[in-house]
């Protein structure tokens, strides 16, 4: 059934195009402000990149949560999928899962015009820094789905979700700016492994509070 | 089939539905009637797991859903006030996706005699969001076609429907009853309803206030005095 359910978003997502599309415009706007304000030395640029970075994430990846369920709000589909003889558990994870491909095609098409209009140089190896922006991603995408499905039924969905969310992501959103600040400096891994740790963790403890709670939290 | 025992359920310190208990048994095509905000659609979203109650169990098969795994809820069907379907799909994609939902796989052919059936099949490729209210309150009548149910709890199945559409969902509530199945559907119309069902459930109150079969002996004048 995830499967199924896995595929039903990326087929809703590739008809509409509005998850991945207002991410991607929206995080184009920030970054070409930013671009312009942040007009400083290159080692300045250097050293306020990684936050800058995630900044734009956070804002992004807020604007597309909603559209997500705000597509399954429209003509209530949610109540449709969720009176079907499917786990809520399996229902968290194929929105995790396609949250996260969405949030990632976005970084991806995002992150050669960040580097090229921030004029930043690029890290001599790519992978920790792929690892670390991928666990980043699980874990604003996990607090965001649970967000996002407890404020499903609120009136003012568009106004508690980054209420909540931003608060509850603090402490990732920090990890993830130490270890990305810890990699664009070609640092040790050792020198961020904690920041990595603590990043992994929050995905691990919203993962399972999501699979476990989504079953209360979508209900009535 | 289906057993709901001391169902309570209040919003905003509000006491909507204050022990509500009955059964239904294979063959029961019943009606839920009872006047404007009564917990009529409440009481039909708790069976549907949609909706949590704050006291009671229901039982469908022996199984109590509100307890148990999801597959225990396999077989039971909504179909609600709004249209539920992803606006962005044609009618034929919401229905191939919602079988699988309900682990049906109908085959393409059966989902196009259907839609044709449902005088939908001009509007095959259409997406949904561009369906009439009525069109989309077909489409939502030809996913009870293609899934497999045994309880199908139905949230006034006429509404936006004209005078012909009335007739044939009337008589389609009638074909989708075989002896095995139940039924339970929400309506206000009384006359349709006794012609419909064999049983009615009238609620008043936060309770049943009526529960008698269709043919009751004075059971119209019951419910018009209940209703007013």
């Amino acid at each position: 059934m995830l499967s199924v359910l896995i595929k039903k978003e990326l087929f809703v997502e590739l008809r509409n195009k509005e998850v991945v599309f207002s991410m991607l415009a929206f995080g184009t706007s920030v970054l070409l402000i930013f671009s312009f304000s942040f007009n400083g030395n290159p080692k300045t640029m250097h050293e306020i990149a990684p936050g800058l970075f995630w900044t734009l994430v956070l804002l992004s990846s807020s604007l597309g949560l909603h559209r997500m369920f705000g597509l399954e709000k429209d003509l209530d589909a949610f109540s449709s999928i969720i009176a079907s003889p499917i786990d809520r558990s399996i229902i968290f994870l194929s929105k995790w899962i396609s949250g996260f491909i969405f949030l990632s095609l976005t970084e991806l098409l995002i992150v050669i015009p960040f580097f090229l209009f921030l004029g930043l140089s690029k890290p001599m190896s790519i992978l920790p820094g792929l690892g670390i922006v991928m666990i980043g991603n699980l874990g604003i995408i996990a607090v965001g789905v649970l967000i996002s499905g407890l404020g499903m039924r609120a009136r003012m969905s568009a106004v508690l979700l980054p209420v909540l969310l931003f608060p509850l992501l603090t402490p990732l959103l920090i990890s993830c700016v130490k270890s990305t600040a810890g990699w664009f400096h070609d640092n040790p891994f050792e020198f961020y492994q904690i920041w990595v740790m603590i990043m992994i963790t929050y995905v691990v403890i919203f993962g399972l509070a999501g699979f476990t709670l989504f079953d209360q939290i979508t209900e009535e | 089939m289906l057993s709901v025992s001391n169902i309570f359920k209040s919003f905003n310190y509000k006491t909507i539905l204050n022990d509500i208990s009955f059964s239904l048994s294979q063959g029961d095509t019943v009606a839920l009637m009872g006047k404007n905000g009564v917990g009529k659609s409440t009481l039909l979203r708790i069976i549907a797991k949609i909706s949590t109650p704050d006291k009671g169990d229901i039982y469908f098969q022996d199984n109590n859903i509100l307890k148990s795994k999801s597959s225990t809820r396999q077989g039971i069907y909504y179909c609600g006030h709004a249209p539920g379907l992803y606006p962005s799909l044609t009618a034929e994609e919401n229905l191939h996706y919602f079988s699988l939902f309900h682990k049906c796989n109908p085959s393409s052919t059966l989902i196009q005699t259907t839609l044709k059936e449902y005088e939908l099949s001009d509007a095959l490729n259409k997406p949904v969001k561009f369906y009439s209210q009525g069109m989309m309150q077909r489409l939502k009548l030809a996913f009870i076609e293609i899934i497999n149910w045994k309880l199908l709890l139905i949230d006034e199945p006429f509404n936006g429907l004209d005078i012909s559409g009335n007739d044939f969902v009337q008589q389609k509530i009638s074909s989708w009853q075989n002896g095995e199945r139940v039924i339970l559907f929400v309506d206000h119309n009384l006359e349709r309803a006794v012609d419909i069902s064999s049983r009615i459930l009238l609620m008043d109150k936060g309770k049943i206030a009526v529960d008698e079969k269709s043919t009751e002996n004075g059971l119209f004048d019951k419910i018009t005095r209940l209703m007013r």
